[in-house]
């Protein structure tokens, strides 16, 4: 038997990339899209099931037609099974107006059961008053190849949002599918078992960066089972860091910058970092570098992180305005981020460069 | 710095002028006029050049200013020594200042040197002409001694390694105007302010927005409730049809028993309609063709009617028929006898003309005439024939008649025509008297018998008057009774033939009515109406009989009706069911109503999402803003403190110098104060006061003291030539002879060039 498991699509929800509104309407029909493709994925690989391990929606944010897009596209293929899970950004609310295809399943604040074959998919949804006593009511026929669907995070974070895999470890689960974080990751359980987190079938932000997709699960009769990820993602989002350290040519900064980014498709958001201690006659210019960039990825982020190439025992016979300057900055009880924006500042100021 | 000679070709006032200056105090006592600050300025320019950038006037235009009055080459030289070379400065000025020309000469070697540009004062001195203006130059007008860059520059002794200090205006205005960009008026206005005006105003909506979500709530909670009452309207719906659906069918039974029933009765009613109609016609139904065949021959039997009594009518002809048979009586003359007797007639004419001719010549033999030849006979015999068959012709043919009769008279016209010609043409014959008389005497018998016979056949006939006429009527009426007797045959014949036809007719009418309808009576055209009229029926009603019994057979028998007393009454149901309706309609339309706001609110909660993205990206621009802003204020806080402090170094110099040529001077300097732009103080009755608060005298012993202070500062205490036109003016005696033995201890050291107008200020 083949199952999907996914979770944290979060459709419609804010995205967290500082994308222009147009670019943000585009990627959110794309996060939608990705979750219609992962179902024609599973109807052309004879998937029987679609667990979704919560956040679907983004509570209140989802649209009528996005939810419509959904339970068509759950309709449509009536032969898959899908299991739904809500999370802490789903609301009960969400599918309360629409009339629920019969392949659709939901699952609640109770452990609910489903069968599929030997296969058993339990679930339950945490809330403040029962993320105590689940642990406890969970009871699983160890005959079956179990699957308990759960939504929320096994290393921390409150009550309700903590999955406690100490208390899950001897139940006989044999694959524990969550949802919460949206990168994919997995560890074992128990003597037998494995978590599992699918992570988000496309990324919303730069803190959401790597692959992104779903967990296609193979189960054998005889309960063995393979787990395969599967990139899902039309857009990349990745963060390149760039060391401009001792660069003080812009041509140079660029070439490294291009450097950095050969192997990033264009139709990746991409976050670029600079990093690095520049001399002090380095000219960088940010607009330049993200005009630059902008010409061959779908958008991008330029972040400069980078400081000045400054020792402070260099400046200590200099008496002229700058080295007093910079004595006096180095002197001063300031991070040492804010001290290097500042002495950058004033040395392009005396220099007659543009500054900030 | 030493200054050797000066050589003026034409400058201002100046015009070949020549001064040497001593190695110490040179002093250049001129009167009023002779141009003492002309060649201070002279001097200034040597090193300098003319300003590049000069005013309209003549008093900020030096190139005006100094053009001079009398015309010539504009411009002079300067020789001096610098680290033991000596050098040779020419310039000359034209309008513009790329008609300048600047020369440097290594004295020693008399040729032109390189070793200075044309900022040959910059060069030498490190500073710009207007800081040598308030420096080594004491101008006999107050011209302040406030700090410039490169005063200030050359203080700090950095010039030979940097120049950032220079820079320090220009980097602190670039500093303000950004910082400025992000904030100023104290925060109200700028990038900052635009961005938290903007992020407050996006706040604002989101909370505008927050109360949409609040409407977004009730509305779906609304449309919860709405869906269930639909819902339970719905299940009351189903009840009430199903319940309708009963009633409905009994009342749908009891209308089908209905109208079986009438169906029934209306089958009956018909049957026996067509039945009576039936019975009227025994055998079978006329066809229209038939029916219109009878009619047409019905329409020939009227026609032959009114043709019979026509020909029964009567039109004279057996009248004149039966005058002609009395005329006649028994014995009618054949047409024959009657030309003949007319042939008689003429002939006893003839001969009775002929006798009577004889009667003459019996004296005189009479010529009898003689008729000769066939032809007139002919004549007469075809005219007898023509008008012969134009008396039968008038019966059957009247024109055809009439053309015969016409043509048999022409002939006998012709035939008369004829015979008196041939009497005329033969003449009397000559005869002996003899034979004339038995000719005559036969003639006379023969007279006498035709005339006999003539009267025996007119005898039977009334008289005419004459016998031409009576013949000629007893010819007209054989003729007539000839024709009249024609045409009265012919009637008759028609007559009989026109009552077989009718008789035929009825017997055909008959025979169709006996077979068709035997029972119908009366005139035949009513019969044919009727005919029609229940030829029309029967297909009516047999057409309505066989829709009656399809719509029997529709409608199956009802066996058993249901009790009706059990059911709800229908129109109850259909009116209880029409409400609810109405409600379901209501709710439905107040769901649709919903939906459209909730439609509305789910786009502005869209634009929701994406107004918390724009306000997240301008948190972040805010918080970058303010970051800059911050760094801006902190470098240039940074670089003012670094600048006061690097001033605080040279200026310590500066301040001691000052003071140490105040207490020369005669001025209690021990509570002055300098600050960092050369702002002077001096602490007068418990506050501090600044130099406008003093004396011109104070003042200018103030600047004095500054100028060489700066000197000092700037060049060593034997550095440049000190240039001073006149600037004791508005000292009193002490300070003037105090200010005079500075001057004179100065020149011990260095060089200085003293101009003034009065032996009191030697």
């Amino acid at each position: 038997m083949r199952i999907i498991h996914c979770a944290d699509l979060h459709l419609d929800s804010k995205l967290e990339s500082n994308l222009p509104t147009s670019k943000s309407r585009e990627r959110k029909r794309e996060i939608i899209a990705a979750f219609c493709r992962m179902v024609d994925y599973a109807a052309e690989n004879d998937v029987e099931a679609v667990i979704i391990a919560g956040d679907l929606f983004d509570t209140e944010r989802m649209q009528p037609t996005t939810r419509d897009i959904v339970i068509g596209k759950i309709k449509e293929n009536e032969k898959i099974k899908f299991f739904y899970l809500s999370g802490n950004h789903d609301c009960e609310k969400t599918l309360a107006e629409c009339e629920l295809p019969e392949n659709l399943k939901l699952f609640s604040n109770k452990w609910t059961e489903y069968g599929l074959g030997n296969v058993a998919i339990n679930g339950v949804e945490l809330t403040e008053e029962n993320c105590r006593q689940i642990y406890h009511a969970l009871r699983l026929d160890r005959e079956k190849f179990n699957i308990v669907v759960m939504h929320g995070d096994i290393k921390s974070g409150a009550d309700e949002h903590f999955v406690d895999l100490r208390q899950l470890a001897d139940k006989g689960i044999d694959y524990l599918a969550l949802g919460h974080l949206h990168s994919f990751e997995k560890g074992v359980l128990g003597k037998n078992g494995v978590w599992c987190y699918s992570g988000c079938l496309e990324g919303r932000g730069f803190d959401e960066c790597g692959d992104k997709g779903f967990v296609v699960v193979d189960i054998a009769e005889d309960k063995t089972f393979e787990i395969q990820f599967v990139k899902n993602s039309v857009r990349d989002i990745v963060e390149i860091k760039c060391d401009l350290s001792g660069v003080s040519d812009t041509a140079e900064m660029l070439r490294l910058i291009d450097k950095s980014v050969v192997d990033v498709d264009a139709s990746s958001m991409l976050k670029m970092v600079l990093c690095g201690k520049m001399p002090q006659d380095a000219r960088k210019d940010l607009e330049m570098f993200k005009k630059h960039l902008d010409e061959s990825f779908w958008f991008v982020k330029v972040k400069d992180t980078t400081g000045i190439e400054l020792r402070a025992e260099d400046y200590v016979g200099d008496i002229s305005l700058k080295g007093e300057f910079i004595r006096k900055v180095m002197a001063e009880e300031l991070p040492e981020e804010l001290k290097t924006r500042v002495i950058e500042c004033g040395l392009a100021a005396l220099s007659g460069q543009e500054v900030l | 710095m030493k200054l050797l000679k000066c050589s003026v070709r034409n400058f201002g006032t100046l015009n070949e002028f020549e001064q040497e200056f001593e190695q110490g105090l040179t002093v250049i006592k001129e009167e009023n006029g002779f141009g003492k600050s002309t060649l201070a300025a002279f001097l200034k320019t040597m090193f300098y050049g003319l300003p590049k950038r000069a005013g309209r006037s003549v008093d900020t235009n030096e190139r005006m200013k100094f053009d001079p009055w009398q015309g010539g080459v504009f411009g002079g030289r300067l020789d001096f020594e610098h680290n033991g070379k000596k050098y040779r400065v020419e310039r000359t000025f034209g309008k513009r200042e790329n008609q300048d020309t600047f020369k440097l000469f290594d004295l020693d070697s008399m040729t032109e040197s390189t070793d200075f540009s044309s900022e040959l004062g910059v060069e030498l001195f490190g500073i710009d002409a207007q800081s040598f203006e308030r420096s080594v130059y004491v101008p006999q007008v107050e011209m302040g001694t406030e700090m410039s860059n490169d005063i200030r520059t050359k203080l700090s002794g950095l010039i030979e390694s940097s120049d950032d200090l220079g820079n320090f205006e220009s980097a602190a205005k670039v500093l303000e105007a950004r910082a400025k960009y992000y904030s100023y008026q104290n925060g109200k206005k700028g990038e900052i302010a635009n961005l938290q005006n903007e992020i407050e105003q996006l706040e604002k909506k989101l909370k505008d927005a927050d109360m949409a979500f609040a409407e977004l709530e009730r509305v779906k909670n609304e449309l919860t409730e709405l869906s269930a009452e639909a819902e339970e309207l719905e299940v009351r719906k189903e009840q009430l049809r199903k319940q309708i659906t009963v009633a409905s069918d009994a009342a749908a039974l009891q209308e089908q028993a209905n109208k079986r029933r009438e169906l029934e009765a209306s089958f009956k009613e018909i049957k026996l309609a067509l039945e009576g109609i039936l019975a009227r016609y025994c055998n079978e139904f006329a066809s229209a063709d038939e029916i219109k065949n009878a009619e047409e021959k019905w329409e020939s039997l009227k026609t032959a009617k009114v043709t019979l009594a026509t020909l029964q009518a009567d039109n004279g002809d057996r009248a004149e028929l039966e005058e002609l048979k009395r005329f006649f009586g028994e014995d009618v003359p054949s047409a024959q006898k009657v030309g003949e007797i007319k042939a008689s007639i003429a002939k006893l004419a003839g001969l009775k003309a002929r006798a009577e001719a004889m009667s003459v010549h019996i004296t005189e033999p009479v010529a009898v005439p003689k008729a000769k030849g066939t032809l007139p006979k002919l004549l007469i015999v075809t005219a007898v024939l023509l008008m012969a068959l134009g008396g039968a012709a008038l019966v059957w043919q009247t024109v055809v008649g009439i053309v015969l009769m016409v043509l048999g008279v022409v002939t006998l016209g012709i035939t008369g025509f004829i015979y008196l010609k041939n009497m005329i043409a033969s003449g009397p014959s000559a005869v002996d008297n003899s034979a004339m008389v038995d000719e005559y005497n036969t003639l006379t018998a023969e007279i006498e018998q035709l005339s006999a016979e003539i009267d025996a056949f007119l005898s039977a006939f009334p008289s005419e008057g004459t016998v031409e006429a009576s013949i000629e009527k007893i010819a007209q009426s054989v003729r007539d009774l000839e024709r009249v007797e024609q045409t009265v045959s012919r009637c008759d014949d028609n007559i009989k033939e026109k009552r077989e036809e009718i008789s035929e007719l009825f017997a055909d009418l008959d025979a169709f009515f006996k077979w068709y309808a035997p029972e119908l009576v009366g005139e035949y055209p009513d019969r044919f109406v009727q005919m029609r009229k229940d030829g029309d029926e029967r297909l009516r009603l047999s057409a309505e009989l066989e829709k009656v019994k399809t719509k029997l057979a529709e409608t199956p028998e009802v066996k058993e009706l249901p009790k009706t007393d059990e059911l709800p009454n229908r129109d109850e149901l259909l009116k209880s069911e029409e409400e609810l309706l109405s409600s379901v309609d209501a709710v439905g339309q107040k769901k649709v109503e919903l939906k459209s706001v909730q439609d509305n609110l789910f786009a502005q909660l869209q634009l929701r999402t994406e107004d918390e993205e724009k306000l997240e990206s301008l948190k972040e621009q805010y918080a970058e803003a303010t970051e800059r802003f911050k760094v801006l204020s902190l470098t240039l806080e940074f670089l003012k403190k670094a600048k006061e402090d690097l001033s605080r170094r040279y200026l310590e110099k500066v301040v001691n110098g000052f003071k140490k040529y105040l207490e020369i001077l005669g001025v209690d300097a021990k509570d002055c104060f300098v600050d960092t732009e050369l702002g002077v103080r001096l602490d007068r009755e418990g506050s501090a006061r600044e130099r406008n608060c003093f004396s011109r005298g104070v003042k200018d012993m103030l600047d004095i003291a500054m100028r060489l202070s700066l000197s000092d500062a700037l060049f060593g205490e034997t550095g440049v030539a000190l240039i001073l036109d006149d600037p004791f003016v508005n000292l009193d005696d002490e300070r003037l002879k105090n200010a005079m033995e500075l001057l004179k201890k100065l020149g011990e050291k260095r060089q200085i060039v003293y101009l003034t107008c009065h032996s009191s200020r030697c």
